[in-house]
């Protein structure tokens, strides 16, 4: 289902987002919505996390975070400004994070939650990861 | 009876590694997955009732009489579930006679290339061989023995290389494009080496280099773009390319060339804070283009013009934040401009003729052949002094 978000133009990064996908599986505890950016050379996906991802969850964390990489993505952003990760979800993170580095895809983390940044700086992971504050730092990884 | 039950492949082996299948049905030969990245406190395995394990899943390995957990180096049991192993490093993962172990060093024994595609890993790793060409590698503290070709080489910590660094000198992927840069600037190097900490090489030809640290290099530098966030030593040459420095920079033997390759060196600013600057003016270029683009497609008729809308908006409203990042830099450059007198170029060789020194608003290019100076920025203005006498 594909279909233009219609929201206030001042929010400025949603008009210009896709909506792909909206997915809220029942029983998960933490949803995944998809959008990707327009464009006319490789895509930028954004994938917009919520809830909390413990080691239960990580085949399904595992199989979100690789479905939104498709035969034109070049970019990732992960939005997790509402996402706790346990450990092991920081492991799959990695892995992923691995995989996107193998494949010359640029991978980004909007706006991680506290516990998020805390994990990773006490991991000493920090540094790994591409870290984007702002809307404008997106709208700065959108191919056009 | 118990099952151990894995969250990661016990029967990974890094010499039996095959292509990966790509979600269009092509195969990725860059990347092969050489190694499974663990982080500390991730749980690697836990062991489970037989009875909760459905038959068709069940591997004879696993299988275990007694409640025993197979716990290796770098491995512990969980806190809360003394079922559970969990990493107490970061690292990566394998069986090792019978034990799950965590290793913080990896080492690659050979080349880093289509054996290993490209490498991501979380601890440190000792390339044995040399750094193909094409390929990537991001770690914590990176060793590599051999040399580095056109490649990417990124470590969080320290990057030593024995060997040296030679990257490609065709850098853009568009012709045309560099022609134009040709004209105006030198291009950058598509071959990068960054340290988050220090650097240490014996040699680089068209590369660019970028360390928080300090950067030594044990014989020359040629036509590389240096950023140091430290101090900068070369035995050698520094001849070709541009530096980027805000403490201090020794060269040895000799600064610049011969043959009027021109040598930049720029000194009193951040020197990421160039690096940015020319991030910035590079993508509002790229976006002036695709906007002048889009506007001239928008003007043929009503549907081009609602087809590129949405796109023309989008780079009128980056172009805006770019601005505005490049004012709030620009401001922040005359805010370091004060420490830029503390900087200082040390040549105890000789410094050829075409060189040019900028340190903080100062300027100066070398017109003779001189040996062992001192350029300095004083009442905004670079100065040479001998230090012969002193």
């Amino acid at each position: 289902m594909d279909y233009f978000i219609d929201v206030n133009p001042l929010e400025g990064l949603a008009e210009v987002l896709t909506l792909n996908v909206a997915e809220y599986k029942a029983g998960s505890r933490y949803t995944c919505r998809v959008f990707s950016a327009h464009g006319n050379e490789r895509q930028t996906v954004f994938g917009c996390f919520q809830g909390r991802i413990a080691l239960k969850d990580n085949q399904e964390f595992k199989a979100a975070l690789y479905d939104l990489v498709s035969e034109n993505t070049g970019k990732v952003i992960l939005d997790f400004k509402d996402v706790f990760l346990s450990r092991s979800a920081v492991g799959v993170l990695v892995g992923f994070a691995a995989s996107m580095h193998g494949r010359n895809k640029g991978l980004y983390l909007y706006r991680p939650s506290q516990q998020i940044r805390a994990s990773l700086q006490e991991l000493d992971l920090l540094p790994f990861f591409r870290i984007l504050e702002s809307e404008n730092d997106v709208v700065a990884r959108l191919r056009l | 009876m118990y099952y151990l039950h894995h969250y990661f492949d016990p029967d990974f082996r890094h010499t039996q590694l095959s292509p990966v299948w790509e979600p269009d049905g092509s195969i990725s030969s860059r990347y092969l997955g050489y190694v499974q990245n663990v982080v500390r406190g991730q749980v690697l395995a836990e062991l489970t009732d037989l009875k909760f394990v459905s038959e068709n899943a069940r591997d004879p390995r696993f299988i275990y009489h007694e409640r025993r957990l197979p716990i290796g180096p770098n491995c512990a049991a969980h806190e809360s579930n003394p079922d559970k192993i969990v990493a107490a490093a970061n690292g990566y993962v394998f069986y090792n006679n019978g034990l799950i172990s965590v290793k913080r060093l990896l080492n690659i024994r050979n080349d880093l290339g289509f054996h290993t595609g490209n490498v991501f890993f979380v601890g440190d790793v000792a390339v044995h061989g040399d750094v193909q060409t094409g390929f990537a590698l991001h770690a914590a503290n990176v060793l590599v023995k051999g040399h580095i070709e056109s490649s990417k080489v990124k470590g969080v910590g320290d990057v030593v290389c024995l060997k040296g660094i030679r990257g490609n000198a065709a850098l853009a992927s568009d012709e045309e494009k560099q022609e134009e840069q040709q004209k105006e600037e030198p291009l950058i190097p598509s071959t990068l080496v960054q340290a988050g900490g220090n650097l240490r090489l014996p040699f680089c030809e068209h590369v660019q280099l970028r360390a928080h640290g300090n950067i030594i290099i044990d014989g020359s530098c040629l036509h590389s773009m240096v950023y140091v966030g430290g101090n900068l030593v070369v035995k050698g040459r520094l001849q070709g390319g541009t530096v980027f420095a805000n403490k201090l920079i020794y060269v040895e033997s000799r600064l610049g060339s011969d043959y009027s390759v021109p040598t930049r060196v720029m000194m009193g600013y951040d020197a990421f804070d160039y690096l940015q600057l020319q991030k910035i003016e590079t993508r509002i270029a790229y976006l002036k283009d695709r906007k002048a683009f889009f506007e001239s497609m928008g003007s043929r008729n009503q549907v081009m013009e609602q087809e590129y809308a949405e796109r023309l908006k989008l780079v009128k409203f980056e172009l805006r934040a770019l601005s505005q990042r490049h004012k709030i830099l620009w401001n922040r450059f005359e805010q370091d401009g004060l420490r830029a007198s503390e900087c200082r170029l040390v040549v105890p060789g000789r410094v050829m003729p075409g060189c040019e020194i900028y340190i903080g608003a100062g300027y100066l290019q070398t017109h003779d052949t001189d040996s062992d100076v001192t350029f300095y920025l004083e009442d905004d203005e670079v100065k040479m002094r001998s230090n012969k006498n002193r």
